[in-house]
C-alpha cells in the first residue's frame, strides 16, 4: 500500500518516489517507515513524527492513504 | 453585497477636519478583495501623479482582510497603505496585533487619512463617529506609553484597540512605522513618517458592528480542522534551541529538496516564534552576517550561541498571539533585572530585530539585544532598516570613510555594542551624527558621499530582510521586482515548497522529491512562474487579512480559497484567486511606474547579489543572476521586460 511520507529536511529518502510516496506492506507500521529511510530507532524522540497529525508510535499499523509527516524547520522571520 | 466585508471606508480629511463614508462596490471586492488589494485600488485612484508622499496630498490608509471577524483563524493582520517616502513609490506595511478586528467593528474595511492637521492630533473613531482629539500631551511621548495613555483616556468605552507612532515618525525618520498592542509593528515603507507628517500621533477605534459571513458553518468546520492540527504539533522536549544550528546545517548541505508539510513547521514556531531562525539561518548562511558581507567565520559558535533561541524564551512569561492567531509565535518577557529597559515586561525580540542587531553587526551582547528591541518598539523605527544602517554606518566607519569626529565621538566598530545603542538612541532622537542615519542607507549615502555606496544595502531605497537571497535566489527576486523592494514576506524557495500551491493552481509548477538545489540560481521559465505565484497569492493573501506564517503551514492545511468562498459565497476557483492576486500585484507596479519608478533600478546590488561572490561560509561561490532572473518574474506576472504591467488588459 501507498502511504505519503515527509521526511526530515536532512533525509535524502530515495526510498520515496517524486510525490513522497513509499510501497510498504499491508499492516507495515511506522517502525517501516523509519527503517526504509535509514532513520535509526533510537533517534524517534528527537525526529518527531506524526501519522495524520496525530502523535503515533512506533508500532502504530498504517493504513493506505495515511500521512506520516517528521520533524521539519523552516528559515523565516 | 456577498459577505465577509463591511462595504465602505471611511475617509478622513485632517486639514478640514472632517469625515464621510464611501460606499465601494462589490465589483471591487470581487476584483481587490479587501485589505491592500482595496487600498491600492483607492490609492491608486485618489492620490495625484508626483504628490509629496509627506505632504497633505498622500493618503494614509489603515485597511483590515477580508476574512477578518469572520470565525476563521489566523486571519488578524491589517496593513497601512499610502505612497512611501523612502522609497517614492508604493507604500504598504503590514501587521498583526488587534487593530484589524476593530477597524471592522466600527463598520468599516479600512480607514483613509488625507490632509495635515496644523497640532498633533489623535482620531478617535467609535462606531460611524470621528472625534478629533487633540494630542499635544502626547507628542514626544514613545510608542508603548502612549497607546497606553490612549487606552486609559478611553478606558470606559470598553474593547477598544489603538495604533500610534512614536517619536521616531514624529520626526519624520523615513524608516519609521506604526504600532499597535504595545509593540506590534507595521514598519516597512516608511509609513510612521507619513503619519507623523500629518501630526497624527494615534488613532483609537472602538466598534460594536457585527461581521457576517455567507456560511459560517464551513468557516468553523475549517478552523476546527486547522486548529486541531495545530494543538498536536508540538516538539518533543528534548528538542533543544541548542540543536538548531545543527537542523539548519544539515538543511543547508542538502543538494536537493522537495515538497515540505507546513504543519510541522508550525511546532518550532509554537515553542520558538520567529527566534528559531537565530542560528539555524548561521550555519546555512540565511542569516546575513556583517552588513551581508561576512559569514559563520565572522560570527563563528563563540558568537551565536548567545543568541540560542532557549536563552529568550527563558525570559518569557506568556505567549502572545494576535487576534485569531493559534499558533501563538509571539511572547511576552520579564526584563524586570535589565535596567536600561522602562517597565517589567515587553515583546519578545523577533527574529528580524535579533539578526539585525546582533549578527549583522557582529554584536553577541543578548541583553542588548533585548535593550535595542524595546528602544525600537518605543521609538517607532523599523528593525531590519535601522539594522541594516547602522551596519552601514560602522563599516563606513571601519573603512574610513567617517571618523571620530564625524560620529561625535562614537567608535562604531563591529560589536561595540555601547556605541550601537548610543547610535540608535541618536537615530530615533534625530540627534547628532544620528540624523545623518534617521532616514536609512539610501539618504545617508547621499551626506557621506558616493564612496559609501559598495557598503549601501538597501533596494530601491529600503534595506533587505534578514534573509540571503545568495541561500534562497526566488527570495531575491522578491527582494528586488516587488512594487514594496527589500520585503522578505513577499515569498522565497523554501515558502513555495511548503505552501502545496501547485495542487490548486493549475499554472504553479509542482515541486518533486530530488528538485536540484542549483537549478534555483538559473534564471529559468520555471523559477519565473514559481516567483509569479509567490507574488499573486501574497497579494490574494493581504487582502484577506492572513497570516504569513499560515500560509507557511500549507494551503492543504489551512485552506485559504475554501475561506474565502465561504466567507464571500463567490464560489471563485483558486486559479480565478490567484488572477485577483496579479491584478493587486499589477496595480501596486503600475503605481511605482506612474511615480517614476524604474523597476529595473531595483535589482540587488554587488554584494546582495554575491557579486564577486563570498569566499568563505555557506554561500562562498554563490551568486545570482537577479536582473535576468527580474525579468523572467516580468514575463510571469504578465508584464513586459523592464517591468512594466498592463492594468488594462
Amino acid at each position: 500500500m501507498k502511504i505519503k511520507v515527509y521526511p526530515p529536511t536532512f533525509i535524502k529518502a530515495d526510498v520515496l518516489d517524486m510525490d513522497n510516496y513509499i510501497e510498504i506492506d499491508e499492516g507495515g507500521t511506522v517502525r517501516q517507515i523509519y527503517d526504509r529511510l535509514g532513520i535509526p530507532v533510537v533517534l524517534s524522540p528527537l525526529v518527531y513524527c506524526v501519522v495524520n497529525y496525530k502523535k503515533t508510535k512506533l508500532d502504530t499499523p498504517l493504513k493506505k492513504g495515511d500521512i506520516v509527516s517528521f520533524i521539519s524547520f523552516l528559515s523565516g522571520g | 453585497m456577498a459577505k465577509g466585508y463591511m462595504g465602505k471606508l471611511l475617509i478622513v480629511n485632517l486639514s478640514e477636519r472632517s469625515f464621510r463614508e464611501e460606499s465601494i462596490s462589490d465589483d471591487v471586492y470581487q476584483s481587490y478583495l479587501s485589505g491592500t488589494g482595496l487600498g491600492v485600488y483607492y490609492l491608486y485612484n485618489n492620490i495625484p501623479q508626483g504628490t509629496n508622499p509627506m505632504g497633505p496630498d498622500n493618503l494614509l490608509g489603515f485597511m483590515s482582510g477580508l476574512m477578518t471577524g469572520t470565525g476563521s483563524v489566523m486571519t488578524g493582520r491589517w496593513s497601512v497603505v499610502t505612497k512611501s517616502p523612502l522609497t517614492g513609490g508604493w507604500g504598504d506595511a503590514n501587521c498583526g496585533g488587534n487593530l484589524s478586528i476593530q477597524i471592522k467593528k466600527c463598520g468599516y474595511d479600512g480607514i483613509i487619512i488625507g490632509g495635515k492637521s496644523l497640532k498633533p492630533v489623535y482620531l478617535y473613531i467609535q462606531d460611524s463617529t470621528v472625534t478629533f482629539c487633540d494630542a499635544s500631551h502626547l507628542w514626544g511621548m514613545d510608542a508603548i506609553d502612549s497607546e497606553r495613555l490612549l487606552l486609559e483616556e478611553n478606558k470606559n468605552k470598553g474593547n477598544t484597540a489603538a495604533a500610534v507612532i512614536g517619536p521616531a515618525g514624529e520626526k519624520l525618520s523615513l524608516i519609521s512605522g506604526i504600532s499597535n498592542d504595545f509593540g506590534r509593528y507595521a514598519a516597512r515603507s516608511g509609513v510612521g513618517a507619513v503619519m507623523g507628517s500629518k501630526h497624527l500621533k494615534g488613532i483609537v477605534l472602538k466598534g460594536t458592528k457585527k461581521i457576517e459571513s455567507n456560511d459560517p458553518k464551513s468557516i468553523r468546520a475549517i478552523s476546527k480542522e486547522y486548529i486541531e492540527k495545530i494543538k498536536n504539533a508540538k516538539l518533543p522536549g528534548m528538542v533543544k534551541g541548542s540543536m538548531l544550528p545543527i537542523m539548519g546545517h544539515l538543511t543547508g548541505t542538502q543538494k536537493t529538496y522537495g515538497p515540505m508539510d507546513g504543519m510541522m513547521t508550525a511546532s518550532a514556531m509554537k515553542k520558538w516564534g520567529t527566534i528559531a531562525n537565530n542560528t539555524m539561518g548561521i550555519p546555512n548562511g540565511d542569516n546575513p552576517v556583517k552588513n551581508w558581507g561576512g559569514s559563520i567565520r565572522d560570527y563563528s559558535w563563540r558568537y551565536y550561541r548567545s543568541i540560542n533561541p532557549d536563552k529568550i524564551i527563558n525570559r518569557e512569561i506568556k505567549k502572545y498571539s494576535c487576534y485569531s492567531c493559534v499558533i501563538g509565535c509571539g511572547g511576552i518577557c520579564d526584563v524586570k533585572n535589565i535596567d536600561a529597559i522602562k517597565g517589567d515586561e515587553t515583546h519578545k525580540p523577533e527574529y528580524e530585530t535579533v539578526n539585525a542587531f546582533g549578527p549583522l553587526l557582529l554584536n553577541n551582547n543578548l541583553e542588548s539585544l533585548f535593550v535595542i528591541n524595546d528602544m525600537l518598539n518605543r521609538g517607532g523605527m523599523d528593525s531590519i532598516s535601522a539594522g541594516n544602517t547602522i551596519a552601514f554606518a560602522i563599516e563606513c566607519y571601519e573603512n574610513g570613510l567617517i571618523d571620530k569626529a564625524y560620529t561625535g565621538g562614537l567608535e562604531l566598530h563591529w560589536g561595540n555594542v555601547e556605541s550601537i545603542i548610543v547610535l540608535l538612541r541618536q537615530m530615533i532622537a534625530r540627534e547628532g551624527v544620528g540624523a545623518i542615519f534617521a532616514d536609512g542607507v539610501k539618504k545617508a549615502t547621499e551626506a557621506i558621499g558616493v564612496e559609501s555606496q559598495a557598503y549601501a544595502m538597501h533596494v530601491g531605497g529600503q534595506e533587505p530582510g534578514m534573509h540571503d537571497a545568495r541561500m534562497d535566489p526566488i527570495l531575491g527576486i522578491h527582494y528586488a521586482a516587488d512594487p514594496t523592494p527589500g520585503r522578505h514576506t513577499i515569498g522565497g524557495g523554501m515558502y513555495y515548497n511548503i505552501m502545496h500551491l501547485w495542487d490548486y493552481v493549475s499554472w504553479a509548477p509542482k515541486v518533486t522529491k530530488g528538485s536540484n538545489k542549483a537549478d534555483d540560481y538559473l534564471a529559468s521559465d520555471e523559477i519565473g512562474l514559481k516567483s509569479a505565484a509567490n507574488a499573486c497569492i501574497k497579494q490574494v493573501l493581504d487582502g484577506s487579512g492572513g497570516c504569513f506564517f499560515a500560509m507557511a503551514s500549507g494551503f492543504n492545511h489551512w485552506r485559504l480559497f475554501d475561506y474565502l468562498n465561504a466567507t464571500t459565497g463567490w464560489h471563485m476557483t483558486p486559479d480565478q484567486y490567484m488572477k485577483t492576486g496579479r491584478r493587486i500585484q499589477s496595480l501596486r507596479q503600475a503605481f511605482n511606474i506612474r511615480e517614476g519608478v524604474n523597476p529595473m533600478d531595483n535589482a540587488l546590488n554587488n554584494r546582495l547579489a554575491g557579486n564577486p561572490p563570498l569566499k568563505e561560509g555557506p554561500l562562498a561561490g554563490k551568486s545570482i543572476p537577479i536582473g535576468e532572473m527580474m525579468k523572467k518574474h516580468f514575463k510571469y506576472m504578465g508584464w513586459d521586460e523592464n517591468g512594466i504591467p498592463d492594468i488594462n488588459s
